[in-house]
């Protein structure tokens, strides 16, 4: 007979042919080497997708755990139950952390006079600080319900989970946070030729980054500047912007000053408010201060007007000019000097009363309230356990969302955890080159200001992200072996809990909370390049 | 790096004759025994629809709708077959209708497929051809595969049905099953030497879309 093809040898070994071709075949194949060996092969092929199929390479998802599906459809497995308590603690510890920590600053703020509006928007998005932010608030207030929306898709509807299309949504968010258009109406100057000479003018908003900058000419917009010194002579008919080592202002500034700086000295006042963060503060005699001042300084030289409100933290400061209205001071020093004039009255918080020159014109007497600074982290039971289930509900919903979203992810990253050493370096490696990236984003927020925040959003959930890995890692090494389901919110809730304990063993916590910081942190990125890794080589 | 696991799945219900106890009581509506059958048997069904739908999250909910399927359907169980057969027809039909109901764009049919003159392979490079692949490498070809003919591997090489019982799942001709059986493996050879080619030029123009 002639050779069999591929058909008859794989009917023939599934047994699927009658009695005589088999014997047929049999026969054939005991004296043709060519079709015994094409038996063999497709023989071999077949245990080889038999292996493949029936391997383990996945863990089972943690829903199975769950108690038997009865046909009733009772889907209140206790991983909702697990859902809903994680994020009704999220949630108490975002109106917590409101109430307990913005809205009492916001209210300082308020008592002092300060535009009546809450911090954020003082500090950030009043408008005045840069047109930029404003479109960019939008825009992420559009992202925030847009993502909101997602996510109640998600959870509501449990068939409409296609991961694509939550990351494709998730990514299109960020996009729309990276086209923030405020930055695109500046004109942009860096290196040694930043400077503006005199005399020239520039008819736009001005992003200066170099060494050491000068502005001896005219703005008429908004003047950013990334410098290690910058000097203001000229003109700027908007607000000054400053991030830089060392800043004098002697000319003529019309909107705002918004300073981070190590050193700022004001020998000319800005037409508007002050926001000072600096190392040292200086507020030159001559200088008239067209609003209000917020300053978080280490030491402050105060010799200058200023017409409205003062708020000052501040460990030294001397108060030797005139103040329009009152005045909110905390910090461990408070001198008011014989030439301080002051139309308000005088609110001191600190642990020593403030030195007040006799000769000091003070409109009210001065108010003192003793609060001695270096308070010992006492916290009631109630407050420290209330803190503490706060911190570990947050983790344990940040690993929920995660076995949720991404379930290769997780399972990746808690092998990952599994290489101790290994991950460790990497996280070590990783947060050290993170910080120099977040510099770099700061630096660069100019070129892409949404890349540059979500950079810095980013760090938040990789530190809570560490967490959930390696506390994945712990509840398994604990929990027994063989289980028949295997990586399950119950390991994960375990496990945090675990490190959630180990943290508050005084002292030693904080080398528990640094390694399993590095170790996650490591084990995270494994888990994103092994990922990437696998998607490539099934792609190519 | 990563190594597999290897600890095998606790089995829960030990021997045939457990089994089929536990089988026989769930019948009669006894839940702990349902219970038992459905621990036993939930993280072979997970792994199949892991093997036959595109995500890890309908593998997931799938499961969780074929054992609810399964509850109702016990009585019609003709306990003289083999108990894991019909679980894995029932979930092929489950997962085959899922697949359906998505309007996958791929030929979910029997199609023209099986009319295609079937190539003789050299035993010598497919012998080579084989011993060049790896088990990751194997499902990763499968997952790209059309839902037809990763459905007919799976149900062959992995839950392990005989072929009539593979022709009763997808409502095939038994006779058509070896030459579908076939046609997939070459398919699969054909993703693993080619990855970036089409698994396969679909014959089928005048209903792609229906």
């Amino acid at each position: 007979m002639t050779h069999f093809d591929e058909a008859d040898g794989l009917l023939y070994l599934d047994g699927q042919l009658d009695a005589p071709r088999t014997a047929e075949l049999s026969a054939h194949a005991a004296a043709c080497g060519d079709c015994r060996a094409l038996l063999r092969a497709l023989e071999q092929e077949s245990r080889l997708f038999g292996q493949a199929l029936l391997e383990q390479d996945e863990p089972l998802p943690i829903r199975l755990l769950a108690p038997a599906p009865a046909p009733a459809r009772t889907s209140s497995s206790w991983a909702h139950w697990a859902w809903a308590l994680s994020l009704s603690l999220a949630a108490t510890a975002g109106f917590v952390f409101w109430t307990a920590v913005l809205q009492p600053v916001a209210e300082q703020l308020d008592e002092v006079g300060f535009q009546r509006s809450s911090l954020l928007s003082t500090l950030f998005f009043s408008g005045a600080f840069w047109e930029g932010w404003g479109s960019m608030f939008d825009t992420m207030q559009y992202a925030a319900a847009i993502s909101l929306v997602l996510l109640v898709l998600a959870l509501w509807r449990p068939r409409w989970r296609q991961r694509t299309t939550v990351s494709t949504a998730l990514i299109g968010v960020v996009l729309l946070l990276g086209l923030p258009s405020g930055a695109s109406a500046a004109e942009i100057r860096r290196g040694p030729n930043a400077s503006v000479a005199a005399g020239q003018t520039i008819d736009n908003d001005l992003i200066v980054i170099g060494g050491t900058v000068r502005i001896d000419g005219t703005v008429k917009g908004d003047l950013i500047a990334f410098t290690e010194n910058l000097a203001i002579n000229g003109h700027v008919t908007g607000d000054v912007i400053v991030f830089a080592q060392s800043a004098r202002v002697d000319g003529q500034v019309d909107g705002n000053v918004r300073a981070f700086c190590n050193t700022l000295s004001l020998d000319s006042g800005p037409a508007k408010n002050v926001t000072v963060f600096a190392s040292h503060f200086d507020l030159d005699p001559r200088a008239t201060v067209g609003g209000g001042m917020i300053g978080f300084v280490g030491t402050t030289v105060l010799e200058g007007k200023i017409t409205r409100d003062l708020l000052l933290f501040s460990n030294n400061a001397t108060l030797d000019g005139s103040i329009g209205g009152n005045v909110l001071f905390r910090g461990s020093r408070l001198q008011i000097g014989p030439t301080a004039q002051i139309a308000g009255r005088v609110h001191a918080i600190g642990q020593r009363p403030p030195e007040v020159a006799p000769a000091a014109k003070l409109g009210q007497p001065l108010e003192f309230e003793l609060r001695p600074l270096p308070r010992p982290r006492r916290f009631g039971a109630g407050t420290f356990v209330l803190r503490q289930i706060l911190a570990y509900g947050g983790a344990l919903l940040c690993g929920l969302l995660l076995i949720k979203l991404f379930p290769g992810l997780f399972v990746a990253g808690r092998k990952a955890a599994h290489h101790v050493g290994l991950a460790m370096s990497i996280g070590a490696l990783v947060l050290i080159a993170g910080i120099a990236l977040v510099i770099f984003a700061i630096l660069f927020i100019i070129a892409g200001t949404g890349a540059g925040i979500a950079t810095l959003m980013l760090y938040g959930p990789i530190l809570y992200g560490s967490q959930v890995f390696v506390g994945a890692y712990v509840g398994d090494a604990i929990l027994p072996k063989n289980r028949a389901l295997a990586p399950s919110v119950g390991a994960l809730a375990l496990g945090l809990l675990v490190l959630r304990l180990l943290s508050n063993i005084p002292f030693l916590g904080y080398f528990v909370l640094a390694a399993v910081t590095l170790w996650g942190t490591g084990a995270i990125c494994m888990a994103f390049w092994e990922r990437t890794r696998l998607d490539t080589t099934l792609a190519a | 790096m990563m190594t597999e696991r290897k600890e095998p799945e606790q089995a829960i219900l030990k021997g045939e004759a457990e089994l089929a106890n536990a089988i026989a009581r769930a019948r009669t509506g006894d839940a702990e025994a349902w219970g038992d059958l459905y621990r036993h048997y939930a993280p072979a069904i997970f792994r199949f629809c892991r093997r036959a739908l595109p995500t890890y999250e309908d593998a997931e909910d799938a499961t969780v709708e074929i054992f609810m399927k399964v509850r109702e359907k016990l009585a019609s169980y003709d306990p003289q077959r083999p108990f894991s057969s019909w679980l894995y027809k029932v979930a092929a039909n489950h997962c085959w209708d899922m697949l359906r109901r998505r309007h996958t764009r791929q030929d979910l049919e029997t199609g023209d497929v099986e009319q295609l003159p079937l190539p003789h392979p050299d035993p010598g490079q497919l012998a080579q051809l084989i011993e060049q692949q790896t088990a990751s490498g194997l499902r990763g070809a499968l997952a790209q595969l059309p839902p037809r003919a990763r459905m007919i591997l799976i149900l062959r090489y992995y839950a392990d049905l005989r072929y009539d019982e593979i022709a009763e799942a997808l409502s095939l001709d038994p006779n058509a099953v070896g030459v579908a059986l076939l046609r997939a493996r070459q398919q699969l050879r054909r993703t693993l030497t080619q990855p970036d080619a089409t698994p396969l030029p679909t014959p089928r123009i005048r209903s792609d879309r229906s």
